[in-house]
């Protein structure tokens, strides 16, 4: 488990630092971490989230307008 | 169309009520009263947004109730359902909604036969158009306001062996009001619909206990523009999902995305997503896991890759007294993410005060964006029963500060 553990580590280092910064940014959620309270639905101004198949919130991302308002309403901290 | 969706909706919930005495129901309700208050500048408009011209607005407390309402039963032998709805009723403040004045119902009736799994939803949005902001639709420009949204979803899940399939649609109607301007500078509001449908469908295999490998496909169509919002994609990954003991636990998960959009960047078409999730425990009262997201791209045009987005979430909670009510727990925690300046430290006690009353405070910093913290103390009546009073301060970096109280119960029946 530890090289595991290790291999996961250097691929994230890899990814990290690896790759140069998109100028854009996307927004997306973490589905472990969401509790599906939909505050980020009651939101966003451009209607570009809702709930996907498991029950967990989803932003369509041909929609958002990537303003940011739903990372700061998150009360699990589930946007990124 | 409004008239015709109301008896819909009344015929659904009287054959769901019909049906309520065959079996056991369990409710769960939560009612607050609440009271809104800003330090905000009459600078803000809060109908249309950021609008430096806009009149004096009054900034004084606002009060509104949250009406929060959950039934679920069993109808036959493999079928459930569940009731949720939540009725907001405020007045207009500078909190961060977009409607003031809303009913979100939602309808789902679950259907579960040993390997097969079925779920069809519909929810219904409706809100009070004097008490809702403007939405920005994309192509209809600043002057658009929602005033119902309904979803119609169906999910199927089944298992055949090592395979399994899923598969998931979504009809979601926006039914919302704009304004046109005439010649003669008449404002004239029109009613117009945006339908969307979302459609999901992956089939995976498990190659042994531990690892499992799928294909996905995810289609949106826009029907009302053309092509210029359609979205799809074809995923392949491979996810690693063990429980080591009772310690240790990992979730790893690869997956190629091949985009294909037109209104998104052309870097994204070859997407890549990988997570991690590792979780400790450290005997019966610390538990913790570590989360970790990345989300690249490789354009072929520059022949180069591209970080979107990397999240690293570290979770730490010492739970130090076992009580049958609620635990007495200390949590922290940290989430890195610089691309989205997502980075924030943040802690949660929940601690037993004295005879079935609880006190619990938390407070969070996220340095580029705002600080928050709150208190709650709650007294169970019965282990069912529990009334509470909440307040959440949070100061945001570019936006008005605001203070919310709560007063509420908090029932199981």
């Amino acid at each position: 488990m530890k090289r595991r553990l290790i291999y996961l580590i250097l691929l994230g280092i890899l990814l990290y630092f690896g790759c140069e910064k998109l100028s854009n940014p996307e927004y997306n959620i973490d589905t472990s971490a969401c509790n599906s309270c939909g505050e980020c639905i009651q939101i966003c101004p451009m209607d570009a989230i809702e709930f996907g198949p498991d029950g967990k919130a989803v932003i369509d991302q041909t929609k958002c307008n990537q303003c940011g308002k739903c990372i700061t309403i998150c009360p699990k901290d589930a946007i990124h | 169309m409004g008239c015709r969706m109301k008896k819909n909706i009344l015929l659904l919930l009287i054959i769901v009520f019909t049906q309520l005495h065959l079996s056991g129901l369990t409710q769960w309700m939560q009612v607050s009263l609440r009271n809104f208050s800003t330090n905000a500048e009459h600078d803000i408009d809060i109908i249309t947004g950021d609008t430096p011209q806009a009149e004096t607005i009054d900034t004084a407390s606002k009060g509104g109730i949250f009406w929060q309402h959950e039934i679920s039963g069993n109808l036959y032998r493999n079928i459930t359902f569940t009731l949720e709805n939540d009725l907001l009723v405020s007045e207009m403040s500078h909190e961060f909604k977009n409607s003031f004045f809303f009913n979100d119902a939602r309808f789902k009736f679950y259907y579960r036969n040993g390997s097969q799994y079925l779920k069809l939803q519909y929810a219904n949005r409706t809100c009070n158009p004097a008490a809702t902001k403007f939405l920005n639709i994309p192509d209809m420009g600043h002057n658009t306001q929602q005033q119902m949204i309904h979803n119609t979803a169906l999910h199927y899940k089944g298992n055949h062996g090592r395979f399994h399939i899923s598969l998931y649609g979504n009809l979601r109607n926006l039914d919302y009001e704009y304004l046109t301007i005439e010649e003669d500078e008449v404002f004239e509001s029109e009613s117009a619909w945006d339908n969307d449908i979302y459609s999901y469908a992956e089939f995976s295999c498990n190659i042994s206990d531990q690892w499992r490998s799928f294909i996905s496909g995810y289609y949106k169509d826009d029907l009302n523009n053309s092509d210029e919002f359609d979205d799809s994609n074809l995923g392949i990954g491979l996810e690693f999902d063990n429980r080591f003991d009772f310690f240790n636990a990992l979730k790893t998960k690869v997956v190629y995305y091949n985009n294909n959009f037109d209104s998104i960047d052309d870097e994204k078409d070859h997407y890549f997503l990988t997570e991690a999730r590792y979780t400790k425990r450290f005997g019966n009262s610390l538990t913790g896991f570590v989360t970790y997201i990345n989300r690249s791209c490789y354009d072929d045009d520059q022949s180069q890759f591209f970080r979107i987005s990397n999240m690293l979430r570290v979770h730490a909670k010492y739970t130090y007294q076992i009580r049958n009510l609620k635990d007495s727990f200390i949590l922290t925690g940290v989430k890195y993410n610089p691309e989205n300046d997502g980075n924030l430290i943040f802690g949660e006690v929940n601690q037993y005060l004295l005879k079935d009353i609880y006190l619990t405070a938390g407070a969070k910093y996220a340095s580029e964006l705002f600080s928050t913290c709150f208190v709650k103390c709650e007294y169970f009546i019965t282990p069912l029963r529990s009334v509470w009073i909440n307040n959440k301060f949070t100061d945001f970096n570019n936006k008005p500060a605001q203070n919310i109280i709560s007063l509420g119960t908090t029932l199981i029946f």
